[in-house]
């Protein structure tokens, strides 16, 4: 058949790629002709849309979840006879003044708060990484600090948390430091141990995605200003920190967002005595089984990222 | 002088950073039956025991699954959209842009919660197929990015060349534009697959005994009691993830993208 097809050309192990080009230029004999006959040359300007078009659907399933969602947030719910009620606001009745309304409120006053620490000392930290990590030429010592930035990110939450564990917890490895200078500290359970945690995951986090905003700055400016005699300080506060400021936006936008979805860290370094908002959502749905007081929570939570987003951006476009 | 300050700030942070990883490293080669400090003794048997433990066992097949199903879901569709958005005129680059990375602008505890809702809804919970969509639909921005700095990366002078030299728009396409796009295409299956395999709240939400993946099983062994063997799990998550890390360091692609002057 392959000699029928390609004639005179003897199909041994070298002339493989050749024919393979051949038969790719067939098919696309094929394809050309048939677009042709299409005429699809009067309507090129669906193109990009008909290439969206998979994505869009594929994203289209979490956002019909995420609407549905809102709209069994609004709906009551029986978990024992698993039956749906009509519309009604009590999920967010008991949310904001029910009997367990000041467990919700401060859960989601701590997410917030412990989330903008969280944010504020990594981006302090970031930073720094960030300014020499740009500011060297070499490329080895580059790459040397973008994987030790991307591997503690990309081993994944649980593995990260199990480390954590392993150093804050009982017989962990800091409890086994300190104890040759007579004092065992155990930081499971504390703030503490929640923001440690967490500030070691978001730092990295915060430097990459501060890299593109530092790469742009002209250190000639900085080198004109020390020359002049600007201290570093000054330099930092007048002309790193000004010229990095989309970055520091992004990356406020970024570590917040994540934080404010922290999981693992709150239940097993807070030791669950310090719950975040997605702590609760899962523990109502696990322990209670109502969905739709899950969704109203979550609904909650979708709310507050969104407006402190908005906010961030809104003071973040008004100062240009 | 006040350079070498923030150097050694730098190391610091980066050693901090790096610390969980040197830790579970060393727990999981622990010779006792749990992870603790001072360690017991130097001994492989948190790495065998994870392969007798028929819990650990299945659910990292299916953890593999899941970040195979990410690249094969995610290769074409990425490929097509990231096309679409940034190589071609589209109206509504904006919305549609930000519509396709909806997976990081919302809570990864709603979008959660939005696949458990529907996913009850339509009755299959339990299903590794639509868990491994969910996870692809989150972190799909990952694909999409990365193609989206390759297609920057992209020389249009030789396209254009190859039209002129006579050939069809779709020859162009396959032969000259398409690979071009192939390293942003594997770091986008790479980064795919490694936050496909440790992906956790998400999976978590969505998880039942029956789909349960490595990082819901090592989860658990942290509320239950941690053994060397789920160390020794975090020790082969660690160095898959090193293992990619450098070969996305490798490519332009990330270069590309994380030191970006436009």
């Amino acid at each position: 058949m392959d000699a029928v097809a390609y004639g005179t050309v003897e199909l041994d192990a070298g002339m493989k790629p050749k024919t393979d080009v051949q038969l790719s230029f067939r098919i696309l004999d094929v394809i050309i002709r048939v677009t042709r006959g299409l005429k699809l040359g009067k309507k090129a300007y669906l193109f990009p849309y008909i290439l969206v078009l998979p994505a869009f659907l594929l994203i289209g399933i979490l956002a019909l979840g995420i609407l549905l969602m809102l709209w069994r947030g609004f709906h009551s719910f029986s978990p024992g006879e698993n039956s749906e009620g009509g519309l009604s606001f009590d999920h967010y009745r008991e949310l904001f003044f029910g009997y367990g309304s000041s467990f919700y409120l401060k859960t989601l006053g701590r997410t917030i708060l412990v989330s903008i620490v969280v944010t504020l000392t990594s981006i302090m930290c970031a930073l720094p990484v960030a300014y020499t990590i740009t500011s060297t030429q070499n490329r080895r010592t580059r790459r040397f600090a973008l994987i030790m930035l991307l591997v503690p990110f990309m081993m994944g939450e649980s593995v990260r948390t199990i480390g954590w564990f392993l150093i804050l917890g009982n017989n962990g490895a800091l409890s086994w430091v300190t104890s040759f200078f007579g004092r065992e500290i155990g930081l499971l359970g504390s703030i503490i141990a929640i923001w440690v945690g967490m500030l070691q995951v978001m730092f990295p986090i915060a430097t990459l995605v501060l890299l593109p905003a530092m790469t742009k700055i002209d250190r000639d400016l900085e080198r004109a200003a020390r020359s002049m005699g600007g201290k570093s300080t000054q330099v930092w506060l007048r002309i790193i920190l000004p010229l990095s400021r989309p970055g520091i936006l992004s990356a406020l936008l970024v570590v917040l967002t994540l934080s404010m979805t922290e999981f693992a860290i709150p239940r097993i370094l807070g030791q669950g005595k310090h719950p975040f908002v997605a702590n609760t959502i899962q523990q109502i749905y696990f322990e209670r089984g109502n969905v739709n007081f899950g969704s109203a929570l979550s609904t909650v939570l979708l709310l507050a990222v969104v407006v402190m987003v908005l906010t961030i951006g809104y003071f973040g476009k008004s100062r240009v | 002088m006040k350079l070498s300050k923030v150097w050694s700030f730098t190391l610091f942070t980066l050693f901090f950073a790096s610390l969980p990883t040197i830790i579970v490293i060393m727990a999981s080669f622990n010779s006792g039956a749990a992870p603790k400090f001072p360690l017991e003794g130097f001994s492989a048997h948190g790495y065998t025991d994870l392969l007798s433990d028929s819990t650990i066992r299945a659910s990292m097949v299916r953890t593999l699954l899941v970040g195979l199903i990410s690249v094969v879901i995610s290769m074409p569709v990425g490929l097509l959209a990231s096309l679409g958005l940034y190589r071609y005129r589209i109206k509504g680059r904006g919305p549609i842009g930000a519509y396709l990375i909806l997976g990081f602008s919302v809570p990864l505890v709603v979008s959660g919660m939005a696949f458990l809702v529907l996913y009850t809804r339509t009755g299959q919970m339990g299903s590794l197929t639509l868990l491994a969509i969910a996870v692809v639909t989150v972190n799909f921005p990952f694909m999409l990015l990365s193609i989206g700095s390759s297609i920057n990366l992209l020389n249009p002078q030789l396209e254009e060349a190859s039209r002129t030299l006579g050939a069809e728009r779709i020859q162009t396409f396959l032969l000259v534009t398409l690979p071009g796009l192939l390293p942003g295409v594997l770091t986008g299956s790479l980064l795919m697959f490694v936050f496909g395999t440790t992906e956790f709240l998400v999976s978590l939400i969505l998880s039942t005994t029956a789909n349960q993946t490595l990082p819901i099983v090592l989860f658990g062994g942290l509320r239950s009691g941690l053994q060397t063997r789920h160390a020794a799990a975090g020790g082969i998550y660690i160095a898959m993830t090193v293992l990619i890390v450098l070969m996305v360091t490798r490519s332009r692609t990330l270069d590309q993208f994380l030191f970006r002057k436009d």
